[in-house]
């Protein structure tokens, strides 16, 4: 596993991947800094791009870079027209806002960057901490071993997806089903092909990443037209003091912590990570009351906790498969399409490659600082962007990445269906990441468990009580688990839906 | 409004599984000659039936707590057409048809036309009322497009061979990769 790293380190230091990490940064301030355009979006419409570079540590990087830069960049909205630009930045409306029509919008911004950068940075470097164990248990599983994983991991998804969990079983049995278009793995025969030939390889993933996220946005952004926006404050006012920001420190390093803990368990994602920092945050305060009417500790509280959940969400979809959110199931995509199948098997295939990405990553955040500190004035700008501009450009990106990935013109077919799709999930109010976590890990679990019975031979009882211990404890106890996860994530959203009225 | 929505897809995704379960002798096919466990270890119907199976089951759940009036927590996304918004549902419906139209006919038009009108009618229908701006939209960002993927790139996309005939002399001119 050192090795491994120190390989990595090495593979890191390239000035072309550095390069395409501040594309990445660039791209996702921008995305994340026009209100309806949320990172996923962003994500799934340039995912392409790092699929057509075709090498991991390009790629992937450019992908966390438009992760980082997306979530940060929806503060700028969310401070300058209380418009937050991703869901993350809900939080960060409740101060950074206030402060702007106090007239500092600068600060406000000053602050939500600083609290970013310190926070990403803190979580990275946890994360190379953390993974680096959790990898070597996990190196030494076999097919059994993985296929009980992947089946746990498909569980917790379902269980922890937004919503009743039926309906993220009944998401996750649909994105199953669709897995198994086209030819078997193991006698390749057709299934659900219908006789045509442009379904024999199945349906691909990145037409139908772009369908079920970007899609139903755009769909949704054109009903809703091109509405005049409120008026936006203009960058006047301080700069934020070094005094300010040690002011904050014990703060930011409280919702790192907070983050860093929340991004670990997947489900629950940056709003919720967001929420708990500016909780903990006001609760600690000497004076709470300030809180909601422009305290610069809640514009810090709530950015440094939403940009902490990025790099331990790594740690379950690196080492067991497992996405924390969408945007995780994004990136998953984007690993498996770069030749990458995140879970037991990545580190010991790909261990060097996996760890260089790790310490781009964390070097990313240096650039971050830079990038964001000298474009805050330019991003303030985009939110004054009308969305009958930047509508039509989108969609043109959605189709040209798709028709890119294997330049096949049924691909748009396929775009426009998923996006349909999409559309009808969310108006019935179904989350779609279960979907797609059944999608990519489908096919893969039937290999891993046709590997397994083929192990097993005659018995596969037998050889599961007495040779694969591990994978009978794990495929028992999922069951157990993820009841006990979804009975308690259900009283948790109910709890914060009391809580919000 | 969107508890009406939910139940008529599960409804649909219902009938789709029992559907698929009914006729999966022929959606899928077997085998022709008897293979090895070692070859084939799974019989290729087993997994999609184990799955359908599973979604009848849970649909039907969903569908009988619905119809007994059980209270079911939904979550917090937000229903995508909330709201009775005549105008803006009528854009959707044409931004799909153009969509549908454009997915349909690029290999037929090529790129560079089917992206024009693709971003021309988007434009025309979210509301950009300056034609100069759409026109120039949409007809110089495929071309900026066109020009990074085929040159660049080194990736084809598809395009009519009269503007082909056109565009190549033009590319040549640019410095290579």
């Amino acid at each position: 596993m050192l090795e491994a790293l120190l390989a990595g380190f090495e593979a890191a230091l390239r000035v072309d991947t550095f390069i395409w990490v501040s594309a990445g940064l660039l791209l996702g301030m921008l995305m994340g800094a026009m209100p309806g355009f949320t990172t996923t979006m962003g994500m799934s419409v340039l995912m392409p791009v790092a699929f057509l570079v075709g090498d991991p540590l390009i790629g992937i990087p450019f992908l966390i870079g438009v992760y980082k830069g997306g979530i940060y960049g929806g503060s700028v909205p969310a401070i300058l027209i209380s418009m937050p630009g991703t869901a993350a930045s809900v939080v960060t409306v409740m101060d950074g806002h206030e402060l702007s029509k106090k007239g500092q919008p600068r600060k406000a911004l000053d602050m939500a960057l600083a609290a970013s950068v310190i926070s990403d940075f803190i979580s990275d470097f946890l994360t190379l901490i953390l993974i680096i164990p959790v990898a070597a248990i996990v190196l030494g599983f076999g097919p059994p071993e993985i296929a009980a994983i992947m089946f746990m991991s498909l569980v917790i998804v379902s269980v922890t997806a937004t919503g009743p969990v039926l309906k993220g079983l009944l998401m996750l049995g649909f994105g199953f089903w669709l897995s198994f278009v086209g030819a078997d793995p193991f006698s390749a025969m057709e299934r659900y092909t219908f006789g045509t030939t442009e379904l024999y390889d199945g349906f691909h993933l990145i037409p139908m990443l772009i369908g079920l996220f970007a899609l139903p946005e755009i769909f949704n952004a054109v009903r809703a037209g091109d509405r005049k926006r409120g008026r936006v404050a203009s960058l006047v006012g301080d700069r934020l003091s070094w005094k300010e920001l040690k002011a904050s420190m014990r703060t930011i390093l409280r919702s790192t912590g907070i983050g860093t803990a929340v991004g670990l368990v997947p489900g629950l994602g940056q709003t919720v990570a967001a929420m708990m920092g500016y909780i903990a945050a006001k609760n600690a305060s000497k004076h709470p009351e300030t809180f909601g009417k422009g305290e610069i500790d809640g514009v810090a509280a709530a950015e440094a906790a939403n940009n902490a959940v990025n790099g331990p969400t790594m740690v379950p979809l690196l080492t067991l498969g497992i996405p924390g959110d969408n945007v995780t199931a994004l990136l998953l995509g984007a690993f498996m399409m770069q030749g990458l199948r995140p879970g037991p098997t990545l580190f010991e295939t790909s261990g060097a490659i996996v760890f260089a990405i790790l310490i781009v990553m964390l070097f990313a955040n240096v650039i971050f600082w830079f990038i964001g500190y000298y474009s805050i004035p330019m991003f303030s700008r985009v939110v004054t962007i009308k969305k009958s501009l930047l509508i039509p450009i989108t969609i043109m990106l959605a189709f040209t990445g798709t028709y890119l990935a294997r330049s096949n013109p049924f691909d748009l077919v396929t775009l426009v269906g998923f996006g349909i799709i999409g559309l009808a999930l969310r108006k019935a109010a179904f989350d779609v990441m279960p979907m797609v976590m059944g999608f990519i890990l489908g096919r893969e679990l039937e290999y891993s468990f046709g590997q397994t019975v083929s192990l097993a031979g005659d018995s596969l009882l037998q050889f599961a009580l007495t040779e694969r211990l591990g994978m009978t404890a794990i495929v028992v106890a999922t069951p157990i688990f993820g009841t006990l996860i979804g009975l308690r994530m259900s009283r948790l959203r109910k709890q914060e839906l009391i809580r919000g009225g | 409004m969107f508890r009406k929505a939910d139940f008529r897809l599960v409804a649909g995704l219902l009938l789709l599984a029992v559907v698929a379960l009914a006729l999966g002798q022929r959606l899928i096919a077997e085998p022709p000659i008897n293979l090895s466990d070692d070859i084939s270890p799974l019989n290729p119907r087993l997994f999609p039936s184990l799955v359908l199976v599973g979604i009848v089951v849970v649909a039907g759940f969903f569908i009988a707590n619905r119809i007994r009036g059980v209270e079911d927590f939904e979550g917090e996304l937000e229903p995508a057409l909330a709201g009775d918004d005549s105008g803006g549902t009528k854009r959707l419906l044409g931004f799909l048809v153009l969509v549908v139209l454009c997915a349909l006919v690029i290999n037929m038009l090529g790129f560079l036309t089917t992206m024009f009108v693709l971003m021309l009618g988007t434009s025309l229908l979210v509301g950009n009322d300056s034609i100069a701006q759409i026109v120039a939209f949409s007809a110089g960002l495929p071309f900026v497009i066109y020009v990074l993927v085929t040159h660049v790139l080194r990736t084809s996309l598809p395009e009519l061979d009269a503007i082909e005939a056109v565009l190549v002399p033009l590319l040549g001119m640019l410095p290579s990769f």
